[in-house]
């Protein structure tokens, strides 16, 4: 099987950050990571991030001028087609629990 | 991802943010590097009128995760990279790795042929002397004892059980040699073309990666296994029938762990900064090909037009402190009670140290030179 051919997946870390960000507003990595529960890890969510961004899942952009000093933050949200995929992610996961169990 | 101007500096995370740039692409400062950094300013601005203590840790927390991203990408990165053509690596980068996976090859077989020939020459003088020290009346002298010391000396399965320690302890300076080899010439068409860093750093970290399963668990295995040939072949026993008790070096690291955590609960501690340090050499060991890895980064630049020849006495002189340090951490800091991280790591400290310096000067030569040309008419 090709990759381009290969079934899109989500995986576990790809899961929770959609969820997160399934109700369109934007979070940045500290954010994400602080309301997940400790789910998500402050080490390994840019890479994820990045990871997600590069397959289309999420988009982001860097945040406006908000006065304070430092670095801006990046702002992530969740595309159309990340969102479709979770949907369909989850119903798949749970029609496979239920036909399990 | 620009800072914003005049504000960076008095900030945390201004230094590394720089030492990035210089190691990692521009999309991965822009999507790990400055995200990451941001989030801890951001921290740190929102935990100003918090004491120094709270402060200090929240710097602490985000210089870890700056590091474990950073890491996590680029050995990500290195895997990409040796997938080869399936991830679309460019012609250049795969002539720069066949260079110098073959060199670094090479540099391991003679490096361990010459180790080899070393400890097991050192290996018969130590079984002459246990042979004859078991001498009674009428027992065997040293030329009686040589056959014999030779025939254990140079059986195959001791010879192989040597084979991991000698393979770790060489890795470093034939990957430094490898990595500057194939900085020489790395085009197809034969051309002079610079590796990038992260080329570099990226086979670094995936070599210290694979190397400590063997610190951890093969190696102390094959010592094991060496010790216990050679004194079924002195007391001329059955191997299984006289173990020797496991030494430091011959406990794997989960039994290194073990053994730290039953100490804890004991009143005799005196083997736990020993065991302490051979823990963090575990580690230390493997680390020094990313050590080893900066300071290719470093001398690359400088060893474009030279020799082979020149190449090689540059690893030799980059070697020598190395494993001299190696030995100060293990031998003199030791005894005296220096913390177990610092004596096992030293080594790689000064490397790394020695890499950073000459990375920094490189590219400021570079940027004066650039300067200087562009200026010219």
């Amino acid at each position: 099987m090709t990759r381009a051919s290969r079934l899109p997946t989500l995986s576990g870390k790809e899961t929770v950050i959609l969820e997160l960000l399934l109700d369109g507003h934007e979070m940045y990595g500290l954010e994400l990571v602080g309301t997940s529960r400790k789910r998500l890890k402050r080490g390994t969510v840019y890479v994820t991030l990045q990871r997600m961004e590069a397959k289309g899942y999420v988009q982001s952009r860097t945040e406006a001028d908000s006065g304070e000093p430092g670095l801006p933050r990046r702002l992530y949200k969740a595309t159309a087609a990340g969102r479709r995929l979770y949907d369909l992610w989850t119903m798949v996961r749970t029609k496979l629990q239920l036909e399990i169990a | 991802m620009m800072p914003r101007p005049g504000s960076v500096r008095r900030l945390p995370g201004g230094r590394l943010r720089r030492l990035a740039q210089r190691l990692c692409s521009p999309e991965t400062l822009e999507h790990v590097v400055d995200p990451t950094l941001a989030d801890l300013q951001h921290e740190w601005n929102e935990a100003a009128g918090r004491s120094g203590l709270a402060r200090g840790c929240v710097c602490l927390a985000g210089y870890a995760a700056f590091v474990k991203a950073l890491t996590l990408h680029m050995l990500m990165t290195a895997c990409r990279h040796l997938a080869g053509n399936a991830f679309g690596a460019t012609p250049e980068e795969r002539a720069f790795y066949g260079r110098a996976g073959s060199a670094t090859a090479a540099a391991v077989l003679v490096q361990t042929a010459i180790m080899m020939v070393t400890s097991t020459g050192m290996g018969v003088r130590s079984l002459v002397y246990a042979l004859t020290h078991q001498r009674w009346p009428g027992g065997p002298s040293e030329a009686e004892s040589l056959p014999r010391a030779l025939a254990i000396a140079f059986r195959p399965d001791l010879l192989a059980s040597l084979l991991p320690s000698v393979v770790v302890l060489v890795l470093p300076t034939s990957l430094l040699f490898g990595l500057l080899v194939a900085a020489r010439k790395s085009s197809p068409d034969g051309a002079s073309i610079r590796p990038q860093a992260r080329w570099v750093a990226g086979a670094s970290l995936l070599l210290t990666t694979a190397a400590i399963p063997v610190t951890g668990w093969v190696m102390p295995v094959a010592n094991q296994n060496y010790r216990e040939i050679v004194v079924a072949e002195l007391y001329r026993t059955d191997r299984k029938a006289n173990v020797p008790a496991k030494g430091l070096r011959e406990l794997t690291f989960g039994e290194l762990g073990d053994a730290i955590r039953t100490e804890q609960g004991s009143s005799d501690r005196y083997l736990a900064p020993y065991r302490r340090t051979e823990r963090h050499k575990r580690v230390a060991l493997p680390a020094a090909c990313a050590a080893f890895g900066l300071l290719a980064i470093g001398l690359a630049g400088r060893m474009r037009a030279r020799g082979a020849l020149v190449v090689g006495l540059t690893v030799m002189v980059a070697a020598f402190p190395y494993y001299f340090l190696l030995r100060i951490g293990e031998q003199v800091l030791m005894p005296r009670g220096t913390a177990p991280f610092l004596c096992a790591w030293v080594a790689n400290l000064v490397v790394a140290g020695a890499a950073a310096i000459l990375i920094v000067s490189s590219r400021s030569r570079e940027g004066t030179e650039a300067e200087v040309s562009s200026a010219a008419p």
